[in-house]
């Protein structure tokens, strides 16, 4: 049995980007047929854990490493909502000099458009996720206040500012602000933007124009001379679906959507290539004088720039700084002196100075792109029938990062010693938040050009993480929405 | 209760403190978990645990003491910090 469907425009993924794209759409009158294939949980469902608990087959995750190799932690899911429903909200612009780095440093890639090309979209998702702080002055969401140790380290760390996030500091489309419970990844009350807010706040949910295939894996892109004709998916329950659309836009995670190229014949000698996550660095500092952890509005409220950008970028990686306010694991420090045999007033002592003297900070930095890090198809199959993605990724960092890492963790010394600030203690976090690259936007070397249209198939089109051609040290989450808002009404208006 | 005083004595807290961590704890890993990790904490912590190797002893009371002090509410309060509260930081 096969059901078929037919659309102006077929859009794969309902995170994000597919959810953005689909509403700039419909608002523009289009019909929108959107695959997903996870399932929706609501707010409420996932609050009960019901989506993290009983995730349906199609909610597994389909990837392995090459043989002999360790897996690298990737973070994403299948659902209506994709990433959204479990990031912590930081919704920060790429810096101007990110769009240029080969340009300005003679290393990577340049983005083939520039900030000024994705300035307004900047702003337009900054008022659609309800970023408090943002940069574009909105004035019914102002920034979270700094935290103590924000406070602390904002003059040593300049230039520092407030993390523009998407928790809303006032109420929004009757939503309650933030409730600062630093539980962003779920937020308990429905706060932080996720993509479902979309489905609500653009009334998508019931609109004519607007269909969500939920447990639908788009297995393949049918393609003929040179023209997506048809998106061939796959169901949880085995069934096959066809959607004959004008345009098709794929909008999944940069994996996935290097994958359904692939598993397309769309491979082009690029496709999958460039693969990247941000490597984050946990430092441990210990000071002087008090730090201020364990308060603030959100896990993070400020963000040092000091190292975000300049011309030591043709030599190392720019890197941002975000002090986490909730300070050092306190299990942690009392399970460690528990077990060296201390007891009693003294492990409390030891786990209140701890506390109290320790700035623990959220190091992230860019890479250059590596051809090597990469999604290819295994022979192996997953429960639909699909090869499984195999990715070769290793995080250890590339000599480009590490001469980076060196440098901060000295110039750190340097201006935190009047507070006696001293690293204790430094380890790489891999999180596998950040999928990025895979179909980067190039003027011709890449996967897509400057508008997200596939090189050779003229009505494909890629958005997402998978399109960024470097990836500067900022979370990428603001500039994926304001690509999909740009492609969005680029083809609302065709 | 023995164990809320035994707890109390080893983390050098007060034992309606430890009361309360200890529901904390019950809530999330269920009554029954709980005893299995508090006759852990507890040999660990006793003579026993003198001969048990650092890393048993690690494991053994990480358990109990990862899932007293998760949140960070819970930390300041160990630590005898005031609560960081909600709304009110949002206000500065």
């Amino acid at each position: 049995m096969s059901e078929a469907f037919t659309a102006d425009v077929a859009v794969v993924g309902a995170g994000v980007s597919g959810l953005l794209v689909a509403s700039e759409l419909v608002r523009a009158g289009r019909d929108v047929v959107v695959l997903e294939r996870g399932t929706r949980a609501s707010h409420a469902d996932q609050l009960a854990g019901d989506a993290s608990q009983t995730p349906p087959a199609t909610a597994a995750h389909n990837d392995e490493s090459p043989p002999d190799t360790e897996r690298y932690p990737w973070d994403y899911g299948y659902a209506v909502g994709g990433c959204s429903l479990r990031w912590s909200g930081v919704a920060v612009r790429l810096l101007p000099a990110d769009f240029e780095l080969r340009s300005r440093y003679g290393v990577g890639r340049d983005w083939p458009i520039g900030y000024g090309e994705l300035e307004p979209f900047y702003a337009d998702a900054e008022r659609i996720l309800g970023v408090a702080g943002g940069p574009g002055a909105h004035t019914d969401q102002p920034a979270h206040p700094l935290s103590p140790s924000d406070r602390l380290l904002a003059e040593r760390l300049a230039p520092y500012v407030p993390v523009p996030q998407a928790r809303p500091s006032a109420e929004r489309n009757g939503r309650a602000p933030c409730t600062a419970l630093a539980r962003c990844r779920l937020c308990p009350s429905d706060a932080r933007w996720s993509a479902l807010h979309l489905l609500d706040d653009e009334q998508l949910d019931g609109h004519e124009g607007f269909r969500l295939l939920e447990a639908t894996a788009a297995a393949r892109i049918r393609v003929r001379d040179d023209h997506a004709a048809v998106v061939e998916a796959v169901r949880a329950d085995r069934e096959h679906v066809e959607v004959r659309a004008n345009e098709v836009v794929l909008a999944a995670n940069a994996i996935e959507n290097a994958a359904l190229l692939l598993r397309s014949d769309l491979d082009d000698g690029v496709a999958g290539r460039n693969l990247a996550d941000h490597g984050h660095r946990l430092l441990h500092v210990e000071c002087d004088v008090p730090t201020g952890a364990g308060y603030g509005a959100s896990v993070t409220t400020g963000l040092s720039l000091a190292w975000a950008d300049g011309p030591f970028r043709a030599q190392r990686a720019a890197a941002v700084l975000l002090p986490v306010n909730a300070g050092v694991e306190l299990s942690e420090v009392v399970t460690a002196q528990l077990a060296a045999g201390v007891r009693g007033a003294p492990v409390r002592e030891a786990a209140r100075w701890r506390k109290e003297h320790t700035l623990v900070l959220d190091t992230l930095y860019e890479d250059l792109p590596d051809p090597r890090h990469r999604v290819e198809l295994s022979p192996r199959r997953d429960a639909l029938g699909l090869p499984l993605n195999r990715i070769t990724y290793s995080w250890g960092g590339s000599d480009y990062v590490r001469a980076a890492e060196a440098q901060l963790e000295q110039d750190l010394g340097e201006r935190l010693a009047d507070i006696g600030g001293r690293l204790v203690h430094a380890a790489h976090t891999a999180l596998g938040g950040h999928q990025l690259g895979t179909c980067f936007m190039g003027a011709a070397d890449g996967v897509v050009d400057a508008q997200e249209r596939h090189h050779r198939i003229a009505n494909l089109w890629v958005t997402g993480g998978s399109s960024f051609p470097a990836y500067s040290a900022m979370h990428p989450a603001l500039t994926i929405a304001a690509l999909a808002l740009r492609l969005g009404r680029r083809l609302g208006a065709v | 209760m023995w164990f809320e005083r035994s707890i109390a004595s080893v983390l050098g807290i007060d034992e309606v403190l430890a009361r309360e961590l200890l529901a904390v704890a019950r809530e999330r890993m269920g009554a029954r978990r709980l005893r299995l990790h508090l006759l852990a904490f507890a040999t660990a912590t006793g003579p026993l645990g003198r001969i048990l190797p650092a890393r048993i002893r690690g494991r053994a009371v990480g358990g109990l003491v990862g899932c007293m002090l998760r949140e960070i509410d819970e930390m300041l309060r160990y630590i005898g910090a005031a609560p960081a509260g909600h709304r009110g930081l949002l206000a500065g």
